[in-house]
């Protein structure tokens, strides 16, 4: 990173305070940040927003509408549809976030050994790669989570399994038209080792854009997951999950539409979010 | 190169990719965890159920000769039979075809027509309020779940106007096209943030491009421009989003054909994963992926015809 | 002179871009005769671009006319319709651009592009300017012109490219040839080719040209008169032999004395020290001021517009009998 850096000092002040300026003015970064953040601050008190247990069933308290008591109503099942969407948030927000770490570190590794070594691993991986890219997202997750075991721990390994092909090919691509700069060669020349090189000079350089990509990632997994949530293969009853919310929430359209309405809601709000943020770096980061 | 010859040869690549495929839905069987009969089965089957499951697969004979086997049954047509129903998954797969294929056409035509005109709108006054109402459509698009979205379009437009009907696949032609409208809109919203966004970006560089500027210091009407210049080349990186973005669309089927009760084979392998009928899920899958491959070779190729610089690399 | 075939008058355009607003092109006056060839040379970002699209009527979205008037035929094309402008161009105005990889479009046939203007303004049909179209490959010296017309852009080199931007421009035999350094992305041999045929096209078709280059050699080869662009000004203006061999604008005296082929024995090569003016944000008093050998302290104040030094020069430098008893280029030869 030396000639980086020097170029970084040597850049004249007005251009860095351009720079300064220029981050407070991506207002979409700025406000993904502040939606995301009273998203996760309401999620992670939920237990001080609602006085319910979002899964405690009251039969007799089934399908009542919006009141002071419960304030988006009670679902089919007589539970606070309010406690279920706080609950909901923590799992399908923490799940989605947790789920893309796996695939992000495996597809940024073996994208680092394709862009940096080529050869024969290039071509393997390369065509498992486009294996994986020829399956349709929810045929493969769905097969993948059925013969894994519906359930959280057959989410996590599914997304892994689909999930790396995008960051190798990011990273691959990424690698190679680095490889070729100044101040990777310029470690060449000072005789590092190729582990040093990669982690030291060529990773840093390359993941801003796994990165970005891992924002809109998420999106599409917490979609993903809720999508396995409505399908029964998700996050298991009565654990609080949008898409099972949304579910239960169908066969009462016609009446108590709010039901069903708001998860989705949630999901267009966070996704919306995820998606400002990751604009927004790539905004940033371009510069 | 002449067009033949990388007709030819595009056509060649396909194959390793379809072989690829088939190991891969192959293997599918061997990550159920434990004895793959057993856990379809479910523990209360009878031994002998079991057993003789094992041996109509044939689970105890070496990997190879396994896929030897499978690979081929595929070339056969025979892609195993249902546990449920007493039909192959290949007679059960072709019974319900026909509404996936419907379904599948009419949403990439919708996709089309919502892409075209809000691209070129956004284009056309870039930074304007058009364009950046359009910009932040892809942002709110990529996080509306496909089933939800089918939910609210039934909401919305089904329950309000009975011109839709909420489920089914209708009778008649007539009946076809009613049932399979929301279905497919519900598609193209899901694929339409992609397409324009990526379309509105094309639009824009075509229209800031040299050629363009030529095109009309030769005086050419603008509506020459447009249609001689701009759209012809900008229809090129559309046709390749198209392409790119089957899988996606082949994908939201399933989920589409679920909540619309549409008795596609999209809804099929859902009912299947339920009912644990793996011999048709693994055909499906088979199915889709091979679809999904012919498809976007077709619009490959069909880039070649429209751009004369397309060469094999 | 009789009535020229332009005359811009006073034409100040300016730009919006990340930085600000800024003035692109400022108050040129500028006129070409009936079948005389004017060049205009000055460095990159200086303007000259965005003079020529503003006479076609082709700025760039973020781009405005604020100021001026462009005569061309004795009718002001800033207060004509849009359809009447457009009528005129590819027809009596045409443009000959820079680089014939993107001046092209890509996906259509050369031919085709050819045929395109004859089309449209000389009514013909497909066949007609298909015929148009393969004699004028052949006028400017593309073998085999049957062949070639179906060739996309992509397929030809790029001095064959360059004679279809030609040939497209002389289509339909216009009055005035707008050329923005159509030669500069070629090689010296082919540079040189395409620079005679332009000028005997030019000539029998009897067209006038506005020349905008960074490459005075081009300008001394090709045309009659010379107007020097700097900061969006025009700085100096003459008949290219007197201004080549008696600079009055040191901006020019330093373009002169960079260029090897013009260079004048005697006088040592150099470059002009530091770099062209940030448009957005343009020194006080003459542009060209703090790069100037001969500045002086009221050249820090004040406009530098361009004064008429006789019949045929004018120069923008307040200073410029400085340049008198040194500036002789030819003396050395002499």
């Amino acid at each position: 990173m030396l000639l980086a850096e020097s170029v970084e000092t040597h850049a004249p002040p007005r251009k860095r305070r351009a720079q300064t300026r220029r981050w407070f003015h991506r207002r979409t970064l700025v406000l993904g940040l502040a939606i995301l953040g009273v998203l996760v601050f309401i999620a992670a008190a939920a237990p001080l927003l609602t006085p319910y247990n979002p899964t405690v069933q009251e039969l007799s308290n089934a399908l009542k509408p919006p009141s002071l008591a419960h304030l988006l109503g009670t679902d089919p099942y007589g539970r606070d549809v309010w406690a279920r969407l706080l609950y909901a948030g923590r799992i399908d927000i923490s799940v989605a976030v947790l789920a893309v770490l796996t695939p992000f570190l495996i597809g940024t590794g073996l994208g680092l050994l394709m862009g940096y070594y080529g050869g024969w691993i290039d071509l393997v991986v390369g065509g498992l790669i486009d294996l994986v890219m020829a399956f349709p997202f929810y045929v493969l997750i769905i097969a993948l989570v059925f013969v894994l075991g519906a359930g959280l721990q057959g989410v996590f390994v599914a997304v892994a399994l689909i999930g790396w092909v995008s960051y190798a090919r990011i990273i691959r691509g990424e690698v190679l038209s680095a490889r070729d700069r100044e101040y990777v060669l310029a470690a060449r020349a000072s005789g590092f080792g190729d582990a040093r090189i990669v982690l030291r000079h060529v990773l840093p350089n390359v993941v801003t854009q796994a990165v970005v990509f891992a924002m809109s990632d998420i999106v599409v997994v917490m979609v993903g997951i809720v999508t396995l949530g409505y399908l029964g293969l998700g996050v298991p009853a009565p654990t609080p999950d949008w898409g099972s919310m949304i579910f239960d929430g169908q066969t009462y359209i016609t009446s108590d539409w709010l039901i069903a309405t708001v998860p989705g809601l949630a999901v267009v709000v966070t996704g919306l979010a995820l998606s400002l943020i990751g604009d927004g770096l790539a905004d940033v980061l371009r510069t | 190169m002449d067009r033949v010859s990388y007709i030819g040869i595009r056509a060649i690549q396909v194959v390793p990719i379809l072989l690829g495929i088939s190991v891969l839905v192959f293997m599918l069987i061997h990550l159920i965890p434990g004895d793959p009969a057993r856990t379809l089965l479910g523990p209360r089957a009878p031994e002998a159920a079991v057993q003789a499951l094992d041996q109509k697969w044939g689970l105890d004979q070496p990997l190879l000769v396994q896929f030897g086997r499978f690979l081929g049954g595929i070339l056969h047509g025979d892609l195993g039979d249902s546990l449920t129903y007493q039909e192959s998954a290949t007679a059960l797969m072709a019974e319900r075809i026909e509404p996936t294929l419907w379904l599948l056409v009419a949403s990439a035509l919708l996709t089309v027509l919502i892409t075209v005109p809000v691209a070129t709108l956004a284009a056309a006054r870039p930074d304007r309020l058009a364009d950046h109402a359009v910009r932040l459509v892809p942002l709110l698009g990529l996080g509306m779940p496909t089933f939800w979205v089918a939910i609210m379009l039934i909401l919305l437009l089904a329950l309000t106007t009975h011109v839709f009907p909420v489920g089914g696949f209708g009778r008649d032609f007539v009946g076809h096209l009613r049932s399979i409208f929301l279905p497919a809109l519900t598609i193209a919203i899901a694929i339409s943030p992609i397409t324009i966004r990526s379309l509105r970006a094309s639009m824009l560089e075509v229209l800031g491009s040299d050629y363009v500027v030529s095109a009309r210091a030769k005086g050419l009407t603008e509506r020459r421009v447009l249609v001689a210049h701009v759209l012809r080349n900008a229809m090129i990186p559309t046709v390749t989003v198209l392409g790119l973005n089957i899988g996606w669309l082949v994908g939201n089927t399933l989920i589409v054909e679920k909540v619309f009760a549409l008795p596609g084979i999209g809804a099929l392998m859902i009912d299947s994963i339920l009912s644990r009928d793996f011999p048709v899920v693994q055909a499906i899958a088979l199915v889709f992926a091979i679809l999904v491959v012919l498809v976007s070779t077709t619009t490959d190729l069909a880039r070649s015809l429209l751009d004369p610089r397309v060469r094999l690399r | 002179m009789s009535e020229p075939l332009l005359e811009v008058r006073h034409l100040t355009v300016r730009l919006r871009s990340s930085r600000g607003v800024l003035t692109a092109v400022r108050e040129v006056d500028l006129t070409v005769g009936e079948g005389e060839a004017v060049g205009v040379v000055g460095e990159s970002g200086s303007g000259k671009t965005t003079l020529l699209r503003a006479i076609l009527g082709l700025l760039p979205a973020h781009a405005e006319i604020v100021e001026g008037e462009i005569i061309f035929r004795g009718r002001d094309l800033r207060r004509m319709r849009r359809g009447e402008l457009r009528k005129l161009r590819g027809a009596e105005l045409a443009m000959v651009f820079q680089d014939s990889l993107t001046a092209l479009d890509p996906i259509m046939r050369v031919g085709d592009q050819i045929a395109e203007a004859p089309r449209t303004h000389l009514g013909q049909s497909k066949s007609q300017a298909r015929a148009t179209a393969l004699r004028l490959m052949a006028e400017v010296g593309i073998p085999d012109p049957p062949r070639r017309m179906r060739a996309y852009p992509h397929e030809l080199s790029g001095g064959m490219r360059q004679r279809v931007v030609i040939a497209t421009a002389l289509s339909c035999g216009p009055k005035l040839l707008l050329c923005d350094e159509p030669t500069t992305a070629l090689d010296v041999t082919i540079q040189d080719q395409i620079l005679r045929l332009m000028r005997r096209l030019t000539e029998e078709i009897g067209a006038g040209m506005l020349y905008v280059t960074h490459d005075l050699p081009v300008i001394a080869q090709l045309c009659a008169r010379v107007a020097v662009m700097y900061a969006g000004q025009l700085v100096e203006v003459g008949p290219v032999v007197d201004v080549f061999s008696r600079p009055r604008h040191p901006y020019t005296r330093g373009l002169l004395a960079s260029v090897p082929a013009v260079q004048i024995a005697g006088l040592p090569l150099t470059s002009i020290p530091g770099s062209p003016p940030d448009l957005a944000d343009l020194p006080d008093g003459c542009p060209f001021q703090p790069r100037c050998g001969f500045a002086q302290p009221d050249c820090l104040l004040g406009t530098f517009p361009l004064v008429d030094l006789s019949e045929t020069r004018a120069s923008a430098c307040t200073h410029h009998e400085l340049l008198d008893g040194l500036s002789d280029l030819t003396a050395g030869a002499r």
